[in-house]
């Protein structure tokens, strides 16, 4: 890992050609390169970030060839009715304190955030909208700037990671989810485990909020931004494990707590953000 | 002045009608207007007294969007008392309360439906313009689904807030000592002398395990 602003400056140049050269992401055997995975740990610079996340879904799919420009279609009038309700209340509600997404009734079907998720509800019928997506579109947005190809993303999160599944109806991926987390936490720190058990922290109240907006709920947007790059690069094997870790770095914190609400707040808004400030991602995605 | 009391509530209805708005008004005094969604669940504390007894609110935020239903479902076991709200000035949020009244009644075991806790709460007062649920329609629905408290609030303005959450605490503290006074022993222990009682305060309200305090050293014995 590297270490100093020279380290910084070695992993720029390091990361700039990989874009440049557009290198391999991903080998014929499926695995991601590991130079880029190092990378990321390390954080990188926020001016490559919307280069990266082009690079990486441009070369892990073909979601470009499948929703081209040309039918990036924000028709409102194609958009499930319960979807389209859903979007316009959400949109005013999303990230209002940046400027860029303050809006109102008057415009807020002119914003980018809504083109985004009614062309996406046009493609997914059986999704149509789900809360939380708001979240990860606004933050692709943010990145990529230009909608179409923030739209590109959110397809390529929704259908190649095949993330769509977490806002079906009832959650079932999240579902599935939660348990793996259980069933890791189980395993690999069974005091806290039970700890947790005994003051009745439920998963679903824990963790749905993570997963559910792939930690931008709660987390400031550089630390959001790093788990994103992970998060693309890898899926969900990533998040369980930034998870699962931060639950085990933070034990002793956690096992301290004997108040069910104070548990649940804990770990929804402060535990994320408190492992990255205390450890950084490199020590998160290492684990105790 | 008696023990503490711990309670937990729950607060469910349609996505958008102000669910979270009306916590936070509640809890901090202040609210301002277009509160992110609520994803999942939310938890917010509060203390007060309640007929010179102080008593531990720990109220439960759940998400509004119907898909979100059966992840909520885990979240209603043990509630001492069920807000169902819906916004004024949205007829299909009113409909709605029918199915977040089932879908509790159904998943948190709320023991005699008749009896138990709810309070219907229709939001958005200062919107009264666009009102499309008329206070008559609202409270025959409540008479008709078991005589339920109903309050008109605006948790922009701060109308009648607290005093919907106050009700909401007062039924369900009457509901627990009758519930203590009525109930059986769930069983008694033997040379150990270990004694464990249907008792509502020991069971902390029911889902919650209650301790105070944020954490163990400050942690305010009960």
């Amino acid at each position: 890992m590297a270490d100093g602003s020279d380290g910084r400056k070695r992993n720029r140049k390091a990361l700039i050609l990989i874009i440049e050269r557009k290198q391999q992401i991903v080998s014929s055997n499926g695995q991601t390169s590991q130079t880029i995975k190092n990378l990321i740990i390390d954080g990188i610079d926020s001016d490559l970030r919307a280069k990266l996340w082009k690079l990486i879904i441009r070369q892990i799919s073909r979601v470009k060839y499948d929703y081209p420009r040309s039918k990036f279609n924000i028709e409102t009038k194609d958009c499930g009715s319960q979807a389209l309700i859903d979007i316009i209340k959400d949109v005013p509600r999303t990230y209002q304190h940046d400027e860029a997404f303050k809006c109102d009734d008057t415009n807020l079907q002119k914003t980018a955030l809504f083109q985004i998720l009614v062309a996406y509800a046009i493609t997914d019928s059986e999704i149509g909208y789900t809360q939380g997506m708001n979240f990860v579109a606004a933050t692709f947005l943010k990145v990529i700037k230009d909608p179409y190809d923030a739209y590109l993303v959110l397809q390529y999160v929704m259908r190649v990671l095949n993330w769509r599944c977490v806002y079906l109806h009832n959650t079932p991926k999240l579902a599935n989810l939660l348990e793996i987390v259980q069933k890791q936490l189980y395993n690999q720190d069974p005091v806290l485990f039970n700890h947790l058990k005994e003051n009745q922290v439920l998963p679903e109240g824990s963790y749905a909020q993570f997963f559910l907006t792939i930690g931008l709920y709660n987390c400031p947007e550089d630390i959001s931004f790093q788990i994103l790059d992970l998060f693309l690069l890898e899926g969900e094997k990533s998040l369980i494990r930034i998870l699962v870790n931060c639950m085990i770095l933070n034990s002793e914190i956690l096992m301290s707590f004997v108040d069910q609400i104070d548990l649940y707040t804990y770990i929804q808004k402060e535990m994320i953000q408190e492992s990255f400030n205390r450890y950084g991602m490199a020590k998160i995605i290492q684990g105790k | 002045m008696s023990k503490k009391q711990f309670l937990k509530m729950v607060i469910l209805g349609d996505s958008g009608v102000g669910k979270t708005t009306l916590l936070q008004q509640y809890v901090t005094q202040k609210a301002t207007g277009n509160s992110k969604p609520t994803i999942g669940a939310d938890f917010q504390k509060k203390e007060v007294m309640v007929d010179n007894q102080q008593v531990n609110l720990q109220i439960w935020d759940t998400a509004g969007q119907e898909k979100f239903q059966s992840l909520g479902y885990a979240f209603y076991r043990g509630a001492d008392s069920c807000a169902l709200v819906f916004d004024i000035t949205n007829h299909k949020s009113f409909e709605n309360l029918a199915m977040w009244k089932k879908g509790f009644i159904e998943n948190a075991s709320p023991g005699d439906v008749n009896t138990y806790p709810f309070v219907v709460i229709g939001n958005k007062l200062d919107k009264e313009v666009n009102r499309q649920v008329t206070s008559q329609e609202a409270r025959q629905w409540c008479k008709d689904n078991g005589d339920i408290p109903y309050y008109e609030t605006s948790a922009l303005e701060n109308i009648s807030v607290d005093s919907a959450f106050l009700e909401m605490a007062k039924t369900a503290l009457k509901r627990g000592t009758q519930n203590a006074l009525f109930s059986l022993p769930e069983s008694i222990g033997g040379a150990g002398g270990a004694i464990k009682l249907n008792n509502f305060e020991d069971r902390g309200g029911a889902g919650a395990k209650g301790g105070a305090g944020k954490k163990k050293k400050n942690g305010t014995c009960c």
